[in-house]
């Protein structure tokens, strides 16, 4: 059982990073990329490392996402 | 036997997609690239010793005397912390070096302006 | 940006993640987290007011001066901590052999100088955050 979480974490996580490669709307891309960390997150978790979970979630789905809307809002949307 | 097979299948392969299916010379190649490296990724991993297991070659001296004598000697229940901390305190400094150095730099750019 | 629901969600949500932040900072040698986590937490709280109220909102939480005096001296804190163990008769960066307080272990005030780097490092990592976010949104006028 746990194993097919597992494996459905990992499946989405490669969606997110190929979306995020391929998506041309810049903020889309940044919600994705957060999505990103937050599987990450869990998949962390999941390898039972609580710590890189911890910071993982904190910073690579909060302040990543964060500094990247702020450079969006000083540039363009689109590629 | 098996590599003339493989080989075999390789040229094959290469003349279906050039002459037949008709994918120019460059995608090929970068085909083959990329190919070749999920290839020795895959081996890579499948090469790896077993997720947790005991008789990986990391599990050594080193973290059984952190398990063992970890919370005599520095005081912290958790492990990670004082590994990160206290056994290895210099590397924790280089990475607040790195933060500091990151933001004195992004401050002299924004700055200036 | 002025968005009546994300004011009030967040007026109610930032002082449990401001609160949530420091516990894991105090607990950095108890329990999984630690001075980056707690830091970032912490930092990303003093962020979502000023992305949910406006920026003079933010600025008045926390100032400028302030937080770059505090990211400098979390920095400072942790080399004055390896030198005192220095001065303590250790090696540099070194926690029981210089004789710092340590406390039974599990109990909230023990690990000697973990507690103490801890605390600075956290208070570094949550100041570079709101630093970095107004330095990039307010650059260049």
């Amino acid at each position: 059982m746990i194993d097919i979480l597992n494996i459905l974490l990992l499946l989405f996580l490669i969606v997110c990073a190929v979306g995020v490669a391929y998506i041309r709307d810049l903020l889309s891309a940044v919600i994705l990329f957060s999505s990103f960390g937050l599987i990450m997150a869990i998949i962390w978790q999941q390898l039972s490392a609580p710590d890189v979970a911890m910071v993982e979630a904190a910073l690579g789905t909060g302040v990543i996402s964060l500094l990247l809307i702020a450079a969006i809002s000083k540039t363009r949307r689109t590629e | 036997m098996l590599y003339a097979l493989a080989a075999l299948f390789i040229i094959i392969l290469t003349f279906f997609l050039r002459f037949i299916v008709g994918v120019d010379s460059r995608t090929l190649v970068t085909l083959y690239l990329l190919g070749f490296i999920i290839f020795l990724l895959s081996f890579t991993v499948a090469e790896m010793p077993t997720f947790g297991s005991l008789d990986n070659p990391t599990f050594n001296e080193v973290p059984r005397r952190y398990l063992e004598q970890g919370v005599e000697e520095t005081g912290a229940v958790n492990i990670v912390s004082s590994v990160i901390i206290d056994y290895r305190a210099f590397d924790t400094l280089g990475e607040a070096t790195v933060l500091f150095v990151a933001i004195a730099a992004v401050v002299a750019t924004l700055r200036s302006h | 940006m002025e968005d009546q629901i994300a004011r009030i969600t967040s007026r109610l949500v930032v002082p449990f993640i401001q609160v949530y932040g420091i516990y894991i900072i105090l607990h950095g040698h108890l329990s999984p987290g630690g001075s980056f986590s707690g830091g970032a937490i912490f930092g990303a709280s003093l962020v979502l007011v000023a992305l949910s109220f406006n920026l003079e909102a933010g600025s008045k939480q926390i100032p400028h001066n302030t937080a770059s005096i505090l990211e400098s001296g979390g920095a400072l804190g942790y080399i004055i901590t390896g030198l005192v163990a220095i001065a303590m008769g250790g090696y540099y960066l070194s926690n029981k052999a210089a004789g710092f307080p340590m406390g039974e272990a599990g109990s909230l005030f023990s690990a000697g100088a973990i507690f103490i780097i801890t605390i600075f490092v956290g208070i570094k990592v949550a100041s570079t955050i709101v630093t970095l976010f107004y330095y990039i949104i307010e650059g260049e006028k």
